[in-house]
């Protein structure tokens, strides 16, 4: 148990110094991109991964999951509950309709324009 | 002190003379001296009396000033029939055992006529299997503090009779629900969003058998709610034979007073079995609805509970487990620095599977 919590937060350390890094490696590049265009300094990002990004999403949906786990195994510990319904003592086929009646009274109809990114995709 | 003492029942051995007890496992009577076995029915005419009977009376008068005003109103002193000694048990108790031979007693008035159980649920499980439930009921437990597990020592174990009150009712419901369907399609460089309303009616009945509600302020309501269900098929007709070995309790509170608790059971369930016919909608809202219950029967029923009790960290914890099912609960103490613990560490983890998860989507030009 405790090794693996090192383990797993040594995982994290290492995330964190390589979104430090990535910074640092951005910030570079910004510098020597505004030494050799001085008057026009343009950045030009093929990648789409954002490694600062992607580790606070990670760091936010971690935490989240973690979370509904940790309050599920608490829930566990309880077990003594006030039982509001009788379900249990419901007698079999015991239940008998004798109106059952679903009539249809209007229709709303709403109409929301496609924006063009959602239509993209 | 004037004290009008009640009968004590307790069984005897006719071989030894032993005091014997119901044993859960074969469902008969045995001696723990000299392991004779003795069939329920032998012993029925022990409880013949007890139908015509009434119900004991008491005259407790204060002398010397020892005891104060009211305090011995709850309180009956019984002798016990093997070696004389002073029972003190309380009003309500049902059956005990002599504190200083361990002899079990049943207090005949206390079931004699009105007070009668109309039937009792044998103990299925016994002392052993309470205690195996508790250790099972420990087990994947992250957050229970180690020491708990390891220190914990069961005070007390015992098998009770509790009395419930069981109903017998029908309901007649007249439900009302306002429901929609929606539709959605898209057309050109719109998308239309269609509900339909619709108004929902449903009437009819439904039978309920058996709801039971305890009849004993002393157990915790909640408590033996959580041990339920009992398998009422398997109650046989009351006799005092089956108390013997066990505790029991009469009721305190009476059928009129639990019959309310019933009642709204009785109406939650028969709400959501209507609420079930209704389906196909992608909404469905109550608006409106009648229950009335009807047609009710009750009877006076003992179900067998274990009782488990013990202390940690100056606070007490009940656990009880249904004599029948083995149904067991019982609330366990949380480590909240297991909790702050797990939590990081399960953070720690899901982060870094989501980032990994995040760096091959991007590695495969999100085709993954």
């Amino acid at each position: 148990m405790r090794k693996l919590f090192l383990l797993t937060w040594m995982a994290m350390l290492l995330l964190l110094c390589m979104t430090v890094q990535a910074y640092a490696i951005d910030y570079a590049d910004i510098e020597y991109y505004a030494d050799e265009y001085a008057d026009d300094v343009y950045i030009e990002d093929n990648s789409s991964f954002d490694m600062g990004t992607a580790v606070l999403i990670s760091i936010g949906v971690g935490f989240v999951l973690a979370l509904i786990v940790t309050l599920g195994m608490k829930s566990k510990m309880t077990t003594v509950r006030s039982q509001d319904s009788a379900a249990a003592y419901v007698r079999e086929n015991s239940l008998h309709l004798t109106v059952q009646n679903d009539r249809f009274l209007y229709t709303q109809t709403k109409r929301v324009r496609i924006s063009n990114n959602q239509r993209n995709k | 002190m004037v004290i009008k003492m009640s009968e004590l029942l307790s069984y005897k051995c006719p071989c030894c003379d032993g005091a014997i007890t119901f044993d859960s496992t074969t469902q008969m009577m045995k001696c723990p001296f000299c392991d004779t076995e003795f069939s329920l029915e032998t012993l029925q005419g022990f409880d013949e009396d007890l139908k015509a009977s009434a119900e004991d009376a008491f005259d407790f008068a204060a002398s010397d000033g020892a005891w104060a005003e009211g305090e011995t109103e709850d309180l009956r002193i019984y002798v016990c029939q093997s070696c004389g000694g002073e029972i003190v048990a309380q009003e309500t108790t049902g059956a005990d055992f002599c504190p200083y031979c361990g002899n079990s007693v049943v207090m005949k008035g206390s079931f004699a006529g009105d007070l009668r159980p109309d039937f009792v649920i044998p103990f299925k499980l016994d002392k052993n299997a309470a205690k195996a439930a508790l250790k099972r009921h420990m087990e994947k437990k992250p957050l229970l503090p180690k020491a708990f597990r390891s220190e914990n020592r069961i005070e007390e174990i015992r098998g009770v009779y509790v009395p419930f009150w069981v109903y017998d009712a029908g309901a007649d419901a007249d439900m009302r629900y306002r429901a929609t369907r929606v539709r959605t399609w898209t057309s050109g460089e719109y998308r239309h969003i269609q509900t339909s309303y619709y108004s929902i009616t449903r009437a009819g009945s439904i039978h309920f058998e058996k709801v039971p509600v305890d009849g004993s302020s002393k157990m915790a309501d909640d408590l033996m709610e959580s041990v339920e269900p009992y398998d009422f098929s398997q109650a046989v007709d009351f006799q005092t034979a089956y108390l013997s070995g066990y505790l029991a309790e009469r009721y305190d509170v009476s059928a009129e007073d639990s019959r309310p608790r019933a009642e709204s059971r009785m109406k939650k369930a028969a709400e959501d079995a209507f609420r079930r016919t209704v389906s196909g909608y992608n909404t469905v809202t109550s608006e409106s609805g009648s229950i009335r219950v009807r047609d009710g029967v009750r009877k006076y029923v003992l179900y067998p509970v274990w009782i488990l009790n013990t202390t940690w960290k100056n606070e007490k914890y009940t656990f009880a487990m249904n004599g029948q099912t083995g149904k067991f609960v019982g609330n366990l103490p949380t480590d909240s620095g297991l909790f702050v613990r797990y939590l990081l560490l399960l953070t720690a983890i899901f982060s870094v599977c989501t980032f990994a998860v995040q760096w091959l989507w991007n590695a495969f030009g999100g085709s993954l």
